[in-house]
């Protein structure tokens, strides 16, 4: 246990909340290979491939059987696109959300800076002084003061309610956050099995079309010009829309991230400001021997410790620390003041934090905003080949069984 | 006569092997619903017409009662006359009106009850002149439709989810067993542009299946996350928040990734 002055209402560790980075671009090119295909499905879709490759080739070039089978590759992923499509369009919401400053949490602690500021005994003046003018008992002045406490109490456990109810949301966010993951990364890893289907198709297509250049030209041109090209299509479709999936994976953890530390800040500034009121009961016993009954203080540290498992415990040994500092101490005033500095450092490092990751989050969705943008593109065309060639709604060689 | 005979071999047996299946299944007796919705318009109808019934045994009895008191009793041949009177009118009221199998146009309706309820009962009427793997997927199909009957009405019916599956169960199944039905029966196993209209028929009410089944999960997908979310809630609140499934992460390095463009 501290003994020295300067340190004893100090929250034991600095709040420190750092932001997180925003998420970098993917490329295309660099986004496969990220999630992983087990062993045994590569063979599976290596021996599926094998099957059509097989069958491809051995129709004619000229038979509608043929073009049938060349649909097949143009809608080739195109359920896995349109899922992984399907979620990135929401990947926009969360950060923007959380971007807004004018909600929640935010708001919340603004108010609360607000009150407290009211109680600190720093604006209240001349009463902070030790000295007095005779004629006024500086106990009356303190007395005063202290009232102001009583008056306050309701309003500030309206705040902290607000301020617990908007952590819960915050970890309402959270848990949404890791079911969408959770299904993202599902979706991403159906993409990367369509991804390898599609890159083992272009291969052996191409051995194929090298194989048959010198027994049949015709043949091998065919398969170059329209099921070669369209593979190659498809590949490009199919890592677009993952590149824009795992930037989203990111963006949402960046979110995520952004969150806990916000509950890191809820969780310190409600502590804070419980430990001031705290102390402020003690003080006035020391100073004014005036019974400061701050009646709801008693529930709302329990209920707040119970929320705040964490920093729970910090609060207790702080509080006898307080509780004995300032019965003993000689400026117990100055206790109480650094408890309101306690405070004030707390939602200064939430404010700067929310600058800070707003820099990130902007980034993230200048970033993911253009990379939908661009798969939207890439969808649209995808969509405008599905509804000419309506034969891939039947599962064909070239889905995966799910 | 013999020449037709043989050329008509195949339908021949192909009607024996239908009509065995259709006798297995329980043929011309069996009165059970395709699907619970239909079951539950057909308790409906009954209910309504024992309403009838009641209604009408008590103007009978009134009737009775004031012709009784207007000629000082009826006497035993009237009350007789009544009785019979009496059991003509159960048993006509308990017969008619027949329930009507819905017309095609009145399928498609906005109220998602009455739409899965007709569309069952029309699929009902329709089923015994299938092919039995036709009837057999519209029997699936019935059950799916139960299934997306307590999930739709959950949902806002202008959300353009519900108008896909009012036009799919509403318009474009029907419309596929009436195309079918509007072929001649001789007509309909033969072999045109690869494939038979039976063939046809049954690949249609698959994928319409497999539709349902989809649009099945995707309504329930909303539910199925907002428990996975509380659960998840939940734990991050009380819990130690390492429940669960650990989320997998990307293991990306660092500057392989970024490619500023």
């Amino acid at each position: 246990m501290a003994t020295g002055n300067d340190t004893s209402t100090r929250v034991a560790d600095e709040l420190k909340l750092t932001p997180p980075d925003p998420v970098p671009v993917v490329a295309p090119d660099k986004a496969s290979g990220l999630v992983p295909v087990s062993q045994d499905k590569r063979t599976a879709l290596d021996d599926k491939v094998d099957g059509f490759v097989d069958e491809l080739i051995a129709l004619d070039t000229q038979s509608p059987d043929f073009g049938k089978k060349v649909d097949q590759i143009t809608n080739m992923g195109r359920k896995e696109i349109m899922a992984a499509a399907g979620m990135s369009n929401r990947f926009l919401d969360r950060p923007v959300r959380a971007m807004d400053q004018e909600s929640g949490v935010g708001a919340d602690l603004a108010q609360l800076r607000r009150t407290v500021e009211d109680l600190d005994p720093g604006r209240a003046g001349k009463m902070s002084g030790r000295k007095l003018f005779g004629i006024i008992p500086m106990g009356n002045k303190l007395k005063t003061y202290f009232d102001s406490y009583s008056s306050a109490q309701t309003h500030i456990q309206a705040i902290l309610a607000r301020l617990s109810s908007g952590k819960d949301e915050l970890l309402m966010d959270n848990a949404a956050i890791d079911v969408e993951r959770q299904k993202l990364w599902e979706a991403m890893g159906s993409l990367e099995q369509m991804v390898h289907i599609a890159r083992t198709l272009d291969e052996r297509l191409e051995d194929k079309a090298a194989e048959l250049d010198a027994t049949d030209p015709a043949k091998a041109k065919a398969i170059r010009e329209t099921a070669l090209f369209y593979v190659r299509q498809r590949t490009q479709d199919l890592l677009t829309q993952m590149a824009v999936s795992v930037q989203g994976y990111l963006a949402l953890d960046l979110v995520k991230k952004n969150n806990v530390e916000l509950v890191k800040g809820v969780d310190r500034a409600s502590t804070t400001t419980v430990g001031a009121l705290r102390t402020a009961v003690t003080v006035a016993q020391a100073m004014t021997n005036q019974k400061l009954v701050l009646g709801q203080i008693t529930a709302l540290n329990t209920t707040t410790a119970n929320i705040i498992d964490s920093t729970g415990e910090l609060l207790r040994q702080n509080t006898a620390q307080i509780h004995e500092q300032a019965a003993s101490s000689t400026i117990p005033l100055e206790t109480l003041q650094r408890a309101f500095q306690n405070i004030y450092d707390t939602m200064d490092e939430v404010d700067s934090f929310k600058l800070r990751a707003l820099d990130s989050m902007k980034q993230t969705v200048t970033v993911l905003t253009s990379e939908v943008e661009k798969s939207k593109g890439y969808i649209a065309r995808a969509e405008g080949q599905a509804q000419a060639a309506k034969a891939g709604d039947a599962p064909s060689l070239l889905s995966l069984d799910t | 006569m013999a020449e037709d005979l043989t050329r008509q071999s195949d339908h021949i047996v192909r009607a024996a092997g239908d009509s065995l299946a259709f006798q297995r299944a329980g043929g011309r007796r069996q009165a059970r619903s395709i699907g619970r919705a239909s079951a539950r318009m057909k308790a409906g109808h009954f209910v309504r017409k024992l309403r009838n019934v009641g209604l009408g045994l008590l103007a009978i009895f009134v009737g009775v009662s004031v012709i009784g008191s207007l000629v000082n009793g009826i006497g035993a041949l009237g009350l007789i006359a009544a009785l019979a009177v009496a059991a003509v009118v159960t048993v006509m009221l308990l017969r008619y009106p027949r329930l009507k199998v819905p017309d095609r146009a009145s399928l498609n309706t906005p109220d998602v009850r009455q739409l899965v309820g007709r569309t069952e009962l029309w699929l009902e009427a329709r089923r015994r002149t299938l092919p039995p793997p036709a009837a057999k997927l519209v029997s699936g199909i019935a059950a799916q439709l139960d299934e997306l009957e307590g999930l739709l009405t959950q949902v806002d019916q202008n959300h353009p989810t519900a108008r896909t599956i009012h036009k799919l169960v509403g318009d474009d199944l029907p419309e596929m067993i009436e195309g079918f039905q509007r072929i001649p029966e001789r007509l309909r196993y033969e072999e045109r542009g690869g494939s038979t209209p039976a063939r046809q028929l049954e690949d249609g009410l698959a994928l319409i299946g497999r539709e349902l089944d989809s649009i099945n999960r995707q309504l329930a997908e909303g539910s199925l996350d907002d428990l996975a979310i509380r659960t998840r809630y939940l734990d991050y609140k009380y819990g130690d928040g390492e429940h669960g499934t650990p989320l997998p992460d990307l293991k990306m390095p660092e500057p392989a990734l970024t490619e500023k463009n």
